[in-house]
């Protein structure tokens, strides 16, 4: 039976981001399977295009968060526009991304009532804002009928810092688009090419890592040449160095595709690793820094080769040694090929569909307002806006 | 006096209204705990039935066990200990099918696929009642709430701790998928 699912994004729809990717690609593989599904999120740009199930909450504010900026949203316009869309809505399970940010999520949280599950995205150590909001936070967390950790690191962090517990259903990648990307013409190149995702001028994507690596990897390996894509601007880029800037997903998969070895160097901030994921569904070989994310999506260093967090020599070690073997390179392949099954939209879609459904049968009623408004002004003046 | 008197008087209003407040809070958390508990033994139950029906397609003596310990397991109800004891025997037994004949799931018959799904279902709805008993443990163990016993009469929570069976997910071929490109 089609059930009526509500998607609530903390972040602007209109500025690229995991969480937003994440909630897009969800709703239209539920759309998909005929269910229906609404999502409301902050969207900065009034003129941007926006898909036809998702509705604007309103305009969002830039607020420091787990150490970086983080564009979320609050107010009285957002508040009227949310109780309309969940009265119109109708829904039979809510689903909330994030709600322990400052944002639409968590207002969402406190204005509605009924089957409600939330997605937690972060994982951070320890996270002092997130301690000091336990007790106030805990009213509304009691609303939710079941939580959803992306990794067992945002698991651990919801354990440590929210007490309770959640289900872990991990990102989903739409494999088939990133496996049947064809390889850019030219490559793959008898000199080797290494391959980097993300932001250019995010420090802890770790681009800078791969760059005090290349030195030591050009002495094996003169011709080897690095494709780097993401948006951000750098100075100086070394020599033998593409910079693709921000590419398109289709093209993203094509350069994966194209690539000797991935490289991930990120260190830190990163709960899940998506980025693997889409490069193992393309069939390249990784190689990425010993995150807690990281080192569970490769098994351990089964799917792919750890190295030490920030360290350029380890870093040069692990690509040298997939470089140097074809072999190696071509089991890797072969094993994140099946591996990444696992996490393809048809299995994730499944599993999120059926936490709704026991989040259904684990509360009574649908959906609906709360008929207490929150006070939004003196919600911004608790928290210093 | 007349100070004073009024003085005692706030301190009893602000008490008797964080009583009220605790109470039906608490109150909420049961309820929820409640309904949360019900899905739960559902979705046990049919996890249960389930089994029963792989069991009676595969041979050999993995699938009388699996069939005793399911019947044995709908012979208990509630969620107490008797009953923990009993689906967790069921979740070892699965455990150890998928890790002696992983092809049961990995090319599934309907009723190996139905145990999968209510497995999974069944985990989900494990760890929504947790969280529903710890929320309501959490505002019961206040030192005030246990002095004042603004739980009432509802039975002491209890978690239901199971061992989650981890079964293989059948492949899916990436060309059978309906495609969702936009």
């Amino acid at each position: 039976m089609p059930l009526r699912i509500g998607l609530v994004s903390p972040y602007p729809w209109d500025v690229p981001g995991g969480v937003v990717a994440h909630i897009g690609d969800l709703a239209e593989e539920l759309l998909a399977r005929g269910h229906h599904v609404q999502a409301i999120a902050p969207v900065d740009d009034d003129d941007a295009p926006l898909p036809h199930y998702v509705t604007r909450a309103g305009r969002s504010v830039p607020i420091p968060y787990n150490g970086s900026v983080s564009r979320l949203l609050i107010g009285p316009v957002s508040q009227t526009r949310l109780r309309r869309w969940l009265h119109d809505g109708r829904f039979d399970v809510l689903h909330l991304h994030s709600p322990e940010t400052f944002s639409l999520s968590l207002l969402a949280m406190m204005n509605a009532r009924g089957p409600m599950v939330a997605t937690f995205h972060a994982s951070a150590p320890r996270s002092r804002i997130l301690l000091l909001l336990q007790n106030p936070l805990q009213l509304y967390l009691e609303r939710l009928s079941g939580r959803i950790a992306v990794s067992s690191a945002a698991r651990k962090t919801i354990v440590d810092h929210l007490g309770g517990d959640a289900f872990v259903v991990p990102n989903g990648v739409h494999v088939g688009r990133y496996a049947r990307a064809a390889p850019i013409p030219g490559l793959p190149r008898p000199g080797g090419t290494l391959g980097f995702v993300g932001r250019v001028d995010e420090p802890r994507k770790g681009l800078r890592v791969l760059f005090d690596a290349l030195p030591v990897l050009r002495k094996e390996f003169p011709d080897l040449q690095v494709l780097v894509a993401g948006p951000g601007s750098i100075d100086a880029v070394p020599p033998g160095v593409t910079v693709l800037g921000r590419v398109s997903d289709a093209d993203k998969a094509r350069m994966l595709a194209s690539v000797d070895v991935f490289v991930a160097p990120n260190t830190g901030g990163e709960s899940f690793g998506i980025v693997l994921l889409e490069a193992m569904a393309a069939g390249a070989p990784i190689v990425a820094s010993r995150l807690d994310a990281f080192a569970q999506v490769l098994q351990d260093g089964r799917l792919g080769e750890l190295v030490d967090v920030g360290n350029p020599a380890s870093l040069a070690a692990g690509c040298a040694a997939l470089l140097r073997s074809a072999e190696r390179r071509e089991a890797l392949r072969e094993a994140g090929r099946v591996a990444v099954m696992r996490y393809d939209w048809s299995v994730v879609a499944g599993e999120i569909l059926r936490v709704y459904e026991t989040a259904i049968a684990a509360s009574t009623g649908v959906v609906e307002e709360d008929p207490v408004e929150i006070d939004t002004a003196a919600l911004e003046s608790t928290i210093g806006l | 006096m007349a100070v004073r008197l009024l003085g005692v008087a706030a301190v009893l209003a602000v008490v008797a209204m964080y009583c009220r407040y605790t109470a039906r809070r608490l109150d909420r958390l049961h309820v929820r705990k409640d309904v949360a508990a019900v899905a739960l033994d559902g979705q046990l139950r049919l996890r249960c039935e389930a089994v029963l029906e792989l069991a009676r397609e595969l041979r050999g003596g993995i699938g009388d066990e699996l069939r005793a310990l399911a019947e044995a397991t709908s012979q208990v109800s509630g969620l107490d200990h008797d009953r923990e004891v009993a689906e967790n025997a069921l979740s070892v037994a699965l455990t150890r099918l998928a890790g002696t004949r992983p092809t049961v799931f990995l090319s599934p018959s309907a009723a190996a696929v139905a145990v999968h799904d209510d497995a999974l279902r069944a985990a989900i709805a494990r760890r929504f009642y947790n969280d529903t008993v710890r929320d309501a443990l959490v505002v019961r163990d206040r030192m005030a709430v246990r002095w004042l016993r603004l739980a009432g009469h509802a039975a002491h929570p209890a978690y239901f701790e199971i061992h989650d069976e981890e079964l293989p997910t059948p492949a899916i071929s990436v060309a059978t998928r309906p495609s969702i490109e936009s």
